[in-house]
């Protein structure tokens, strides 16, 4: 278990945060731009240092103000994903991810993290050849070829289309439970923090708000069986009884009928990002007719 | 809720007020202030479209004298060297036969246009010019290359607010005090070290040429260096690299085109450096490949001599010839250097 306990001061901005990465699975950072989610991460890296506080990774410790611990970045075992790609432009995808190795490491191990990121066949490629996609992929392998204690994703997708973030989603997926990696994960996408997330730190203005797993913190309650659609709102159309929300889900819209009343309550506006539920004994499926 | 409803009220509330604001217009003469407003929107925006079109005509002019220059530079160097042409035969250029002291015909490089007959070989102030250049380039390629790391990787912001205008400084000294240096300590100095022959040598020359390359070659690394991604050397760092892994495997690689450029920017000003050169090679017109020998390059041979040729003789056409290959040999040395970086660009996509 990571434990993070930090504060840090900058002309007009305060983090103050403690909160724990559990080991094996997915902490998201979740949080609007300005929450301080990056600057968390670059703290818990190593590359800026927090004013006062401690991190730990359960057996060591990789900071602490009091006892004036500061492990420099090359010393913590960590993998980083940045935003934008930030592989080395003149090595080759190969040399890229065996930049951090140190000494020995099995061939076959290495060609088995390339073919899981589906990267075969572009060993030999320059960065400048990849697209996106294929770039934070290469950058991900390179990360978790050193087999970090704590994987570090500082929204990865964020500079991608739509749909090289969904496939890029679930090879992620894919590989950080393959791999078993402890992973935090900035992101201010709800629907990432849903798809990949087993654990959610929701920080506003440099403070935590809460945590939790995702149906805890988003829904409230937790759904034993149900559907769940999560997305941004795109479309409001109500008269006094009943409305209909438009939702998009990646490319996909979606319509729920609901009461108008909800969407007062709520306070619903076009932009939010909701998640629509429902038990599955509510669910009917009609199957659309083709020949009459 | 009705939503159609809520929508209805505002268009209606947004009319209203149109019309309030229509019956609240004064009347300044004839004219409604509103249209006044208009006419004076309606100057303002003429003045701005004038203004513009001046400004832009300026800032094209200014482009177009540089090159308009430099094609007349080219025109009038060209149409005067070519001419040395039909008074010197093409071979005279590389060499002629003369008598040695035994009185054998041999083939020889010698500058010596003012003998009879005048002896026109351009290849000793070749030799004499890469002789200076080469091992400046070097010296500063070293020095320089390694003051823009420093500067750019390692100098906290202190220090760099220090050396940067130091350096800056050394590229404002005029380069006939450096050749002064040269001539009266540097020299000295030099002949006490390695026991030259020679007291003026093309290696004085070329550390004192190296000087004023120096500051060109560190600032354009400083800069090259500085536009690498921070992100670059971040990752690296979280990779587990030092900062001297970083430098010498991420940072120095991706910015290799500059500093590529900074050497080869940094020869072609070696080539054409003048004052230094003249003062401090000894500016004898020797074909060597000792860098200890005296030297005379094609920039001091133009310079002593063009002052005291007379006007439509060989030796004048035969100097105007040397500036016209001075001027081809820097053409082509910029072209590679930008074909290189082009391609350095191109490949690492920076």
């Amino acid at each position: 278990m990571f434990k993070v306990n930090l504060k840090k001061t900058w002309n007009n901005f305060t983090i103050k945060v403690d909160f724990e990465i559990p080991l094996g699975k997915v902490t998201a950072l979740f949080g609007h731009s300005g929450a301080g989610k990056s600057s968390i991460l670059r703290i818990i890296s190593g590359l800026e240092i927090a004013d006062e506080g401690m991190i730990s990774d359960g057996k060591e410790l990789w900071y602490d103000s009091t006892k004036q611990i500061h492990l420099p970045v090359q010393r913590r075992s960590i993998g980083f994903v940045f935003q934008d790609p930030s592989l080395f432009p003149h090595l080759t995808v190969e040399k890229n991810i065996l930049y951090g190795v140190k000494g020995k490491r099995s061939l076959n191990e290495i060609k088995d993290l390339i073919s899981l990121a589906g990267l075969s066949g572009y060993e030999r490629f320059y960065p400048a050849q990849l697209s996106g996609g294929q770039k934070q992929r290469v950058t991900l392998i390179r990360a978790l070829v050193r087999r970090p204690d704590l994987l570090l994703l500082d929204e990865p997708f964020s500079a991608l289309d739509w749909e090289a973030r969904r496939q890029l989603q679930e090879d992620l997926k894919r590989i950080i439970k393959q791999l078993n990696v402890t992973t935090l994960y900035v992101t201010h996408d709800i629907t990432e923090v849903y798809k990949l997330a087993d654990k959610v730190v929701v920080l506003e203005s440099g403070r935590v708000l809460r945590h939790g797993t995702p149906e805890d913190i988003f829904m409230g309650k937790r759904l034993s069986t149900r559907i769940q659609i999560v997305g941004k709102v795109v479309g409001i159309e109500s008269d006094s009884i009943m409305a209909a929300v438009t939702i998009m889900h990646e490319d996909q819209y979606f319509k729920a009928l609901v009461d108008a009343e909800e969407i007062e309550r709520l306070n619903l506006v076009v932009g939010d990002d909701v998640v629509i539920g429902a038990k599955s004994s509510d669910v009917i499926i009609f199957k659309v007719l083709t020949q009459f | 809720m009705n939503y159609t409803s809520k929508t209805s009220k505002i268009s209606t509330s947004i009319i209203s007020s149109n019309n309030s604001t229509r019956d609240s217009l004064k009347r300044f003469g004839d004219k409604r202030i509103s249209d006044l407003l208009v006419e004076s929107r309606n100057i303002n925006v003429h003045k701005q479209r004038v203004r513009e079109f001046i400004i832009e005509k300026l800032v094209f002019i200014g482009g177009l004298t540089a090159i308009v220059f430099i094609a007349l530079i080219f025109i009038f160097l060209f149409k005067e060297g070519v001419r040395a042409f039909f008074l010197i035969k093409p071979m005279e250029f590389i060499g002629t036969h003369i008598l040695d002291f035994d009185d054998n015909r041999v083939f020889a490089c010698m500058w010596q246009p003012v003998g009879e007959p005048g002896k026109f070989s351009i290849v000793p102030l070749l030799i004499g010019s890469f002789l200076v250049a080469l091992p400046a380039t070097v010296i500063s390629t070293i020095l320089g290359v390694g003051c823009g790391i420093y500067l750019a990787e390692i100098a906290s912001i202190r220090m760099r607010e220090i050396i940067k205008p130091a350096i800056e400084l050394l590229a404002g000294i005029p380069t006939v005090v450096i050749g002064f240096l040269c001539l009266t300590l540097l020299a000295t100095f030099i002949q006490n070290v390695f026991h030259t022959t020679f007291r003026l040598n093309a290696f004085v020359g070329a550390i004192g040429v190296s000087l004023v390359i120096i500051p060109v070659v560190a600032s354009i690394t400083d800069d090259a260096l500085r536009a690498v991604p921070s992100e670059l050397r971040e990752a690296s760092y979280g990779l587990g690299a030092t900062k001297w892994e970083t430098i010498w495997k991420v940072v120095v690689p991706a910015g290799i085109s500059g500093i590529t450029a900074s050497i080869i920017l940094g020869m072609g000003r070696a080539l054409g450096e003048t004052m230094i050169v003249i003062m401090a090679t000894g500016n004898a017109a020797l074909v060597t490949g000792n860098i200890f020998s005296s030297v005379r390059t094609m920039t001091a041979t133009i310079a002593a001599e063009l002052g005291a040729v007379p006007h439509g003789s060989s030796q004048y056409y035969a100097l105007f010839l040397i500036g016209s290959v001075l001027f081809l040999i820097t053409f082509v040395l910029n072209l590679i250097a930008e074909i290189i970086i082009n391609r350095m660009r191109k490949k690492l996509k920076l």
